[in-house]
């Protein structure tokens, strides 16, 4: 086997085996990278972070109460590229994108509402085979 | 590269692949929250495409007590656990449901400013956090912090939230261990316990009821998160529990027709979310419910 089959086959083995391996690695990068930047918002004490890979969709389901400031935040490491959230009504309808507002969103909640928020990666063709890295789910709230 | 050569090296890759995921499962941590969960995640899913992953929140202790307080919840110290209750706790289950009931009761007297009585209830959740092997969530340090900033509920409730995200981190390392959802179990009856007691009591409950009948979504999750966890040991009969209080909820219109919308102040530039919202129990739900969380909150403090 030549060098460049051997680097094939390392590059396969090590794709195969990243959402196993990434999970350590996963919830450190969020401590330091991610939760730091929910201030002054108080995080709402439960890490939602999983490794993905390019074009994975993930989902939260929440209650947002009236009379809260929130901060949603979808952190994401450099590897994964462009990661869009989509804020849905209980009809699945999107009320919100952040297309144009970066990867933090704060709004007051007037009324309350059960919401869901939606992350996609994007797709393979956008970011290339190999691409993968940790996503964090993050929202934060203060009176 | 011809055919014989390449279907070597895919199966080479296949069996360092097989021997890494062995490796994986026998020695390492669990898989995230959100693949455990996913299987039981239907509401969305069913909606349209379903996703490939699917995490779960319920709101903190903390937010819980804030929403209640400014619903009109006064603080009353007979109904939070007794402090001396701590050291009854003997089993892992009844460590772990009673560390979630002393999480909300810390949240509720930090929210009403009761530095000493929060202090106390720190100690609480130190002594079963350490009793379930959860080190640095809940330590030295941060009772030195809580002293530093006794004058600051902001930096109080951000010290007390910081310990709650490392505990339940820590709870969550091990994936065969219940821990991590009884101890969320155990905050959010306590919540509902404080809210459902008040509401008895007070002439103007309008408004915690209005709370109360909002904790409905955030029961559905805890379900959906005990369901992915109903085969360890002693979570069939919680999850029996949530559903019978799940059970009263659907028996009126608590979720509401909601609809959302999103406006933008033009001059402070604060983007609000308002619109249609309405969330109810009937006299008949709350009782049922009071009387349904009563029972469960007791027999979680005395197990």
């Amino acid at each position: 086997m030549n060098l460049k089959n051997i680097s094939k086959l390392v590059i396969l083995v090590l794709a195969s085996n990243l959402p196993l391996i990434g999970s350590a690695q996963c919830n450190s990068f969020v401590k330091s990278k991610c939760i730091p930047n929910m201030k002054p918002y108080i995080n709402s004490g439960q890490t939602n972070a999983s490794t993905l890979i390019a074009g994975d969709h993930t989902e939260i389901s929440r209650t947002f109460y009236s009379g809260q400031n929130y901060r949603i935040m979808v952190c994401s490491q450099a590897s994964l590229g462009d990661v869009k959230f989509n804020l849905k009504d209980a009809g699945n309808n999107i009320i919100f994108s952040n297309k144009g507002y970066g990867n933090l969103w704060d709004f007051k909640c007037e009324t309350t509402q059960e919401l869901t928020i939606e992350v996609i990666t994007a797709s393979s063709s956008d970011a290339g085979l190999d691409k993968s890295g940790c996503v964090s789910i993050l929202i934060g709230f203060k009176q | 590269m011809n055919s014989n050569r390449l279907k070597k090296q895919i199966g080479t890759a296949i069996l360092i692949s097989a021997s890494t995921l062995l490796i994986y499962s026998c020695g390492s941590k669990a898989p995230s929250e959100a693949k455990e969960v996913k299987d039981s995640t239907a509401t969305v899913a069913d909606k349209g495409k379903k996703p490939q992953n699917e995490f779960f929140t319920i709101p903190s202790p903390i937010e819980l007590a804030q929403i209640m307080k400014r619903a009109g919840v006064i603080y009353n110290k007979d109904l939070l656990n007794s402090p001396k209750n701590v050291s009854n706790y003997s089993s892992n289950n009844s460590k772990a449901l009673n560390l979630g009931v002393y999480g909300a009761d810390l949240s509720y007297s930090t929210i009403f400013n009761q530095t000493q009585e929060s202090v106390n209830y720190l100690n609480c959740t130190k002594k079963l956090a350490d009793g379930l092997g959860i080190t640095g969530a809940f330590d030295e340090s941060t009772l030195k912090r809580m002293d530093a900033n006794s004058g600051n509920s902001d930096s109080l409730l951000q010290i007390i939230s910081d310990s709650f995200s490392n505990s339940n981190d820590a709870l969550k390392e091990n994936p065969q261990s219940s821990n991590f959802a009884l101890c969320v179990v155990g905050g959010w009856i306590e919540g509902l316990y404080i809210g459902t007691q008040v509401a008895k009591t007070t002439k103007n409950n309008t408004d915690i009821i209005t709370r109360i009948a909002e904790l409905k979504g955030s029961l559905k999750n805890l379900v959906m998160l005990i369901e992915s966890r109903k085969d360890a040991e002693g979570m069939a009969s919680v999850l029996d529990d949530l559903k019978a209080i799940q059970s009263i909820y659907n028996e009126g219109n608590a979720a509401g027709d909601s609809k959302p919308t999103v406006t933008t102040d033009s001059k402070t530039n604060v983007v609000s979310i308002g619109g249609k919202s309405s969330f109810t129990l009937s006299k008949d739900q709350l009782e049922k419910i009071t009387l349904k969380a009563e029972s469960l909150r007791n027999s979680i403090i005395k197990s």
